[in-house]
């Protein structure tokens, strides 16, 4: 076998030598495109300039200068530098410039075509700029609502995530509802953490979309509904009663039952109170989760009855619901003969338990108040 | 017998030829993609492709510790100045023999406390705990007899209250948006049960509010040859296999795991030296062997900053201690060997670390001996094998270059002219001197092995330069 080793090694080291010239290209490149960026800004930010003036004394633009910046705006490197001027105008003149991005929506939605051609990364970025623009505030339909909707199926986390932020920022709730239910039919995976922080930056009416995704809420599939009741838990306390019933039901999933009983932890409501108590008597090892997350949330309905369930919450075989119920008396401040038996009793994990977030909660208060002398 | 030697001659050169052209090839893939991955996120940051949110998952930091009084306290204040929200630190002293707990309690102002352990996986008895809250997050400190790394970490994995665990090492510093980054791919794929973050050589690098305001390469040449290596390594073994699922390590200094998995796989073993390569392993048999769907994600972005020996010294013992873990992981995990039922992880990722990591200071010490061999019989180009190891020498040279400039381009350091005259003088010896002394140092870790015995790796701390 005839193998010139010495030819692969040549080739090797022209391929590094190429990858060495590629990264020098690329530091010469960077530096080009920091200061093209800054020549970009300065054009763009004469014409965004020319037009706040127009707008500062009259309710009319420049048709021409808005169809070049338009046009410009096309190429990423241009909305990057209108999105830096825009940032900076903003601050100055908050008010003038939300006119002005208001008045520009048509250039926006021009955008749309070229930008629906583009790779995933200057999409996400588009979406970014519309939601950071909040362009489409209060608008039911535009090209630019439909391209979001587009972005949200078959696309990157984060261009789905810019997307949702976008129609977030716009208000519609029947639009959030629409591109959630798009995410829903497609099976797309979002995490319902940031599905539910998402909701929680709408900029529209959020009753109204807590009412929204209530009436809605059994067309989706769980990973939604998750998101849905822990947003409706941090924006209303008026579905108590419909709640109520679905976490009495015994069908309900155990997922659901958790996070409607944080939703009543929140907003309290008597009648619950018992079947939280009833979460701790019947704890079954299965659905140990359950019964921990009662324990936690029973502290919302003090009474003797709560302290007695607790109490025995406190001898449970799972560490969890032990851990929480001890907690829960904690903040409850329940009084000490209450829980003599378990202080002078044979349970020693109880008993631990107990002293244990007795002294954090001492710790805890010892070190807001060295925090408040710094 | 010349005619014998002739021919096994020409057998080893086969075998050679083939052994460095799958290196190569593979180096020279993995620094390519890894650049390519690296400059894609680049792209990614300036474009504001980011999943950026107020509240993340909850998450607990576990750092074991041990004799490390002198960068301990650093290490909890880094942890600190973190953009992220919601966390509990948990610091597990493993029976030190200095004052690591002792500077932890008086700097702040920790008081003693009775907190339950839920044992969920074995470790030794803690002897006392002391707990502080800064803000909102509570900084926990667990004192346990001696027990070795593993044992520490299995401590904090029982200790810990929230569903994901980061481990880290006492002496490394976060940069403050390096634990948004870790998590972020948990919140892009629901799969993901563990995430690795970039370590990098904390020498000569001054840290304020978690962020890098002075970057420059250390005077001891022998720290400098050691970011060369970490850098290409990274992009080699990290972000090359993570596009494959592949990776079979996740540094110690700083990893992201799910706990519950962790938990049902048994946590971190007590006999190896290498606890972080053989859990992620494990992980792997583990999720198989389940049918549990998972990915193992490297997280270039998650950066932590961990001191490098800088003598030689404990830089052998370093290296030796790494090469004993690593057997100790591809032994007790030998069922992976050429075993297609773990797919791309037993073909290509044990395969590279066994041929090229584990057997490669024997293979290189093979070669020498033929070497000698064949002078012996007068049967070598000198020319030419002079020729060939200043090649090889300089192939790897421009590779360790072009991923050290790729980390310093895409994360917006800046180098001063000495610096990149340094880096490019150090490549070529890093290539053909220090490799080959560590080559040495691999070779002779089996000298004085005891199995099971519980070691902490030990180098001479120095204060890190952290401001506040």
């Amino acid at each position: 076998m005839i193998f010139r080793t010495e030819v692969v090694c040549y080739l090797y080291i022209a391929v590094c030598v190429c990858m060495l010239v590629f990264n020098c290209l690329l530091i010469l490149y960077r530096r080009y495109e920091n200061r093209s960026l800054q020549k970009y800004i300065n054009q763009i930010s004469a014409l965004v300039d020319s037009q706040l003036e127009c707008l500062s004394y009259s309710d009319e633009m420049h048709q021409e200068i808005q169809q070049r910046l338009g046009k410009r705006l096309r190429r990423i490197h241009f909305l990057r530098a209108f999105h830096s001027v825009i940032t900076e105008k903003r601050e100055e003149e908050p008010a003038l410039v939300e006119r002005y991005l208001l008045k520009s929506r048509p250039m926006f939605s021009d955008l749309v075509a070229s930008y629906r051609k583009e790779e995933d990364i200057k999409q996400a970025y588009f979406a970014f700029v519309m939601a950071d623009f909040s362009v489409c505030r209060w608008v039911h339909e535009d090209p630019i609502i439909d391209f979001m909707m587009e972005l949200i199926v078959d696309k990157s986390a984060y261009c789905r995530e810019n997307a949702l932020k976008a129609l977030y920022r716009f208000g519609d709730a029947d639009n959030v509802l629409l591109a959630l239910r798009l995410i829903d039919e497609n099976n797309v995976f979002h995490h319902e953490k940031l599905i539910t922080d998402g909701l929680l930056s709408f900029a529209g009416d959020r009753q109204e979309l807590a009412a929204l995704l209530w009436k809605h809420f059994h067309e989706f599939h769980l990973e939604l509904q998750i998101p849905f009741l822990n947003y409706i838990r941090a924006v209303s306390s008026d579905f108590r009663e419909p709640f109520y019933e679905m976490l009495a039901n015994e069908r309900t999933d155990k997922e659901l039952k958790i996070a409607l009983i944080r939703y009543f932890w929140r907003h309290p409501y008597p009648p619950v109170a018992e079947v939280l108590a009833g979460f701790l008597e019947r704890e079954d090892s299965r659905d140990w989760e359950i019964a921990a997350i009662a324990a936690t949330a029973i502290r919302a309905y003090p009474g003797e009855q709560t302290i007695l369930v607790l109490r025995k919450a406190l001898l449970s075989a799972n560490w969890y619901v032990r851990y929480n119920a001890a907690d829960s008396l904690k903040s409850l401040d329940a009084d000490f003969n209450m829980l003599a038996s378990v202080f002078n009793g044979q349970d020693r994990y109880a008993r631990e338990m107990l002293l244990f977030h007795e002294q954090q909660h001492e710790i805890k208060e010892q070190a807001q108040k060295e925090a408040e002398l710094v | 017998m010349t005619e014998i030697v002739k021919v096994f001659l020409d057998y080893v050169n086969v075998f050679f030829i083939l052994y460095l052209l799958v290196y190569s090839t593979f180096l020279f893939l993995s620094v390519t993609v890894g650049t390519s991955v690296l400059y894609k996120q680049f792209q990614m940051r300036q474009l504001h492709n980011e999943l950026k949110h107020d509240y993340y998952l909850p998450i607990s930091i576990i750092v074991p510790a041990y004799n490390e009084e002198i960068t301990v306290v650093d290490t909890v204040i880094s942890l600190l100045q973190s953009q992220y929200k919601l966390f509990e630190i948990i610091v597990v002293d493993d029976g030190s023999q200095d004052n690591t707990s002792q500077v932890l309690i008086d700097y702040f102002h920790m008081h003693p406390i009775d907190h339950p352990v839920h044992k969920q996986i074995p470790c030794q008895p803690e002897e006392f705990f002391y707990q502080t809250y800064r803000g909102n997050i509570p900084i926990t400190l667990v004192r346990k007899k001696n027990g070795g790394k593993a044992d520490s970490l299995n401590m904090g994995i029982n200790v810990s209250k929230y569903p994901y665990f980061i481990c880290m090492d006492a002496d490394s510093m976060l940069q403050d948006d390096a634990l948004e980054n870790i998590i972020r791919p948990v919140m892009e794929d629901e799969n993901v049960i563990a995430c690795g973050g970039l370590v990098k050589i904390s020498n000569g690098v001054t840290i304020k509010n978690g962020k890098v305001v002075n970057y420059k390469l250390p005077s001891n040449p022998l720290v400098c040859m050691q970011i060369l290596e970490y850098d290409r390594s990274f992009l080699a073994s990290r972000i090359f296999l993570d596009q494959f699922n592949a990776n079979l390590i996740i540094s110690g200094a700083f990893g992201l795991f799910k706990k519950e998995l962790v938990i049902a796989a048994g946590g971190y073993d007590h006999s190896t030296m290498g606890e972080d390569m053989e859990l992620v392993v494990k992980l792997h048999l583990f999720c198989r062997a389940h049918n549990i769907p998972y990915s193992i994600r490297y997280a270039s972005e998650a950066i932590c900053w961990s001191q490098a020996p800088t003598s030689l010294r404990d830089l052998m013992k370093q290296r030796k201690r790494w090469h004993l873990g690593l057997f100790q992981s591809l032994w007790k995990h030998r069922k992976l060997f050429a075993n297609t039922k773990f797919g791309v992880v037993s073909v290509l990722s044990y395969t590279y670390f066994l041929l090229y990591e584990l057997f490669s200071p024997f293979i290189e010490l093979f070669g020498l001996a033929t070497i000698l061999l064949a002078f012996a019989f007068n049967l070598i180009n000198v020319p030419f094998m002079i020729l060939f190891f200043l090649i090889y020498a300089g192939f790897g040279a421009l590779l360790s270059l072009t991923a050290f400039f790729a980390r310093i381009h895409t994360q917006n350091l800046t180098l001063c002219l000495s610096d990149v005259v340094k880096v490019v003088g150090l490549c070529l010896f890093e290539n053909a001197g220090l490799r080959l002394i560590l080559a040495f140092v691999r070779m002779t870790a089996f000298i004085g092995y005891k199995r099971g015995k519980h070691q902490w790796g030990r180098i001479k701390r120095q204060k890190m330069s952290i401001e506040l």
